[in-house]
């Protein structure tokens, strides 16, 4: 879980997640922690949409480990779903930090093969990046739930609300 | 993949100066069945030569030409076709000195194979 | 009033596209009304049979004629249009589009058509005639684009425009186009030739003391007789004309000097008798940027073409220095090394063009 540096990690992951969304096509992308936590998006028009989202991209990634643990499949690379005109990609990595997941959600001007390409790249260049280079202490519940609404706070303040699908 | 598209697929990747041959999912972009040379990424191959395909197919029927046959990208150092329809597409990346008219020749036959 | 005879034939002839709605008898059935004067019907019948035959030259032929009978040119011309890229060296697609663009003062169109069909018959008086008034109005228009003509709010004259509000004529140059009116009248085919010809009829009625542009046409005439003078200076001077050399090969659809916002710098593309280069200019960025995109990302050197086929034509794009693109095109069915070699000699038309603007 991050501490304090929400804010930080919201501007420089603007510049990763607009590359992937241009590259990919897709239209809404989301980054958040295991936990649920965002820590970047691009698209989404309101907090409480995002926070929905985060919360069950988060506990489709749980039950999806869960699920290949019982069942002795291994590590799953991505989820995809695929609807009548958008289709949902979510994906785990991990950073020496924590693990990351990314929600992508794009329609027939992608492909899943485009959207998964990216993302790979997207990956690297995340963990490369310093911020997730060093493994995080663990943080109370209270704490969490501060940080969880700080995260948001400063993803949909007014300076930001220009990013749009 | 059945043998008769497995034998064209062959059959391109053995024409001289083709590197790598592809059958790819042009809806998903993702590859179906490939003869890839060494050091390789079909992935990568596949998902932007279905954008690519996706782009022009797009273009030609936009400029109200009708359905798109085939693409050929030239470039520096090799040429990359892309044959057939949707949803399976027939994809070959060779040298820049390859024998394109052999190449589009099995690539044609490939595609026919698919229908 | 309809003989004894010709009711006969076009019993028989009705009868046997009844039995068989596929059968060629539909073109002599129509041509069969259309003597009779019943256009409409002929109509009918025509397009109906080019329904199920929609390859036949002769049907679509015959379409432009009826249409030209009902004073539709543009339709007359698609319908030609349609004849040339069936049967590119067709004489009588080729006369009537020619005449149809001498008609519009498009005079390079014009002259590719009717070469072609003096080409195919040498000694056609129609075609040689036209050809004559063609190169007369040329050069006149060359002469006229040297002069300073003063600001008056007159137009040059146009001898083969349509009929205008009379309106005296001001200068020499405006009283030479006389002999022209009389000239181009009496070119024009005949308007009902007893053969399977079909006739393209020039402008009617324009008499000399009538013809001068009303002014709001007189920038449109300027316009157009400025387009000639750049013409008369060489092709690579006229936006529109830059890749006119390459014209004079059948397979040639168009070429296109775009930039990188999809925007028409120079050429053109015709497709069905329409100019389509704007539309076409502005959808074909979208795959030149993937193709870039494409190049760069699978580590394959930076893009020189891309060849795309399609079911209508076979278009080829490069990249130009300065995030330019040329585009050409040419007919579906062109041998790939063709067009290949045409692509080249767009590229160098385009750079020649690109040198003469700096």
């Amino acid at each position: 879980m991050r501490r304090g540096d929400i804010g930080r990690l919201n501007e420089l992951l603007r510049e990763p997640m607009r590359v992937f969304v241009r590259e990919s096509r897709a239209h809404i992308a989301l980054l958040v922690n295991a936990s649920g936590q965002v820590l970047a998006q691009h698209g989404f028009v309101g907090r409480y949409h995002v926070m929905n989202v985060a919360a069950l991209a988060a506990a489709a990634n749980a039950s999806a480990r869960l699920l290949a643990d019982l069942t002795g499949a291994g590590r799953w690379h991505y989820l995809h779903h695929a609807g009548r005109s958008r289709q949902l990609f979510l994906a785990p990595f991990a950073t020496p930090s924590e693990e990351l997941i990314l929600v992508a959600i794009f329609d027939e001007s992608s492909t899943l093969g485009l959207v998964e390409l990216f993302f790979q790249r997207f990956a690297s260049e995340i963990r490369r990046m310093p911020e997730f280079a060093e493994v995080l202490p663990p943080v109370s519940a209270s704490a969490f739930e501060g940080e969880l609404e700080a995260g948001l706070d400063r993803i949909f303040a007014p300076q930001q609300s220009g990013e749009g699908a | 993949m059945s043998d008769v598209v497995s034998a064209a697929l062959s059959r391109l990747s053995q024409v001289p100066g083709v590197r790598s041959a592809m059958i790819v999912d042009a809806e998903a972009g993702v590859p179906v069945a490939s003869e890839l040379g060494a050091g390789v990424s079909g992935e990568a191959i596949a998902a932007l030569t279905a954008s690519l395909f996706q782009r022009t197919e797009q273009a030609a029927r936009d400029a109200a030409l009708g359905r798109l046959g085939s693409l050929q990208l030239e470039t520096d150092e090799g040429h990359v076709v892309v044959a057939g329809s949707r949803p399976l597409i027939v994809v070959v990346i060779a040298d820049r000195d390859a024998q394109l008219g052999l190449i589009r020749l099995e690539a044609d036959r490939a595609v026919e194979a698919l229908r | 009033m309809t003989s004894g005879p010709a009711i006969a034939d076009l019993q028989r002839l009705s009868e046997e596209v009844a039995r068989d709605p596929g059968s060629s008898s539909f073109l002599p059935l129509a041509e069969a009304y259309r003597r009779m004067g019943k256009t409409q019907a002929a109509l009918r019948v025509c397009l109906r049979g080019l329904e199920r035959s929609p390859g036949h030259v002769g049907a679509h032929l015959l379409l432009a004629r009826l249409y030209l009978e009902l004073g539709d040119r543009e339709r007359a011309a698609d319908e030609w249009a349609v004849a040339v890229r069936l049967d590119p060296d067709n004489f009588d697609a080729h006369r009537g589009l020619g005449f149809f663009h001498l008609e519009r003062g498009e005079l390079s169109s014009a002259s590719r058509h009717l070469e072609r069909a003096a080409r195919a018959r040498p000694a056609d008086p129609a075609v040689r005639e036209a050809l004559n008034v063609l190169r007369r109005r040329q050069a006149r228009e060359a002469a006229r684009a040297k002069l300073r003509v003063a600001d008056t709010g007159v137009a040059p004259v146009d001898p083969v425009a349509p009929v205008a509000p009379p309106v005296a004529a001001t200068s020499a140059v405006d009283a030479a186009p006389a002999q022209d009116v009389a000239v181009a009248e009496s070119a024009a085919p005949p308007p009902d030739v007893a053969s399977r010809e079909s006739a393209a009829a020039p402008a009617q009625g324009a008499s000399p003391a009538q013809v001068v542009s009303p002014p709001q046409g007189a920038a449109q005439v300027q316009g157009a007789a400025a387009a000639e003078a750049r013409r008369a200076g060489g092709f690579e001077r006229d936006p529109a004309r830059v890749f006119e050399p390459l014209s004079v090969e059948a397979p040639y659809l168009g070429g296109l000097l775009l930039d990188s916002r999809g925007l028409v710098l120079a050429g053109s593309f015709r497709t069905d008798g329409m100019e389509r280069g704007e539309m076409l200019g502005a959808v074909i960025g979208a795959a030149a940027e993937e193709a870039a995109r494409t190049a760069a990302l699978l580590s394959i050197g930076p893009w020189r073409g891309i060849l795309m086929e399609t079911e209508r034509a076979l278009l080829h794009v490069a990249p130009l220095e300065q995030n330019l693109f040329v585009l050409t095109a040419a007919v579906h069915g062109t041998p790939v090394g063709w067009m290949l070699r045409a692509a080249e000699r767009a590229a160098k038309l385009a750079r020649a063009f690109l040198e003469g603007e700096a």
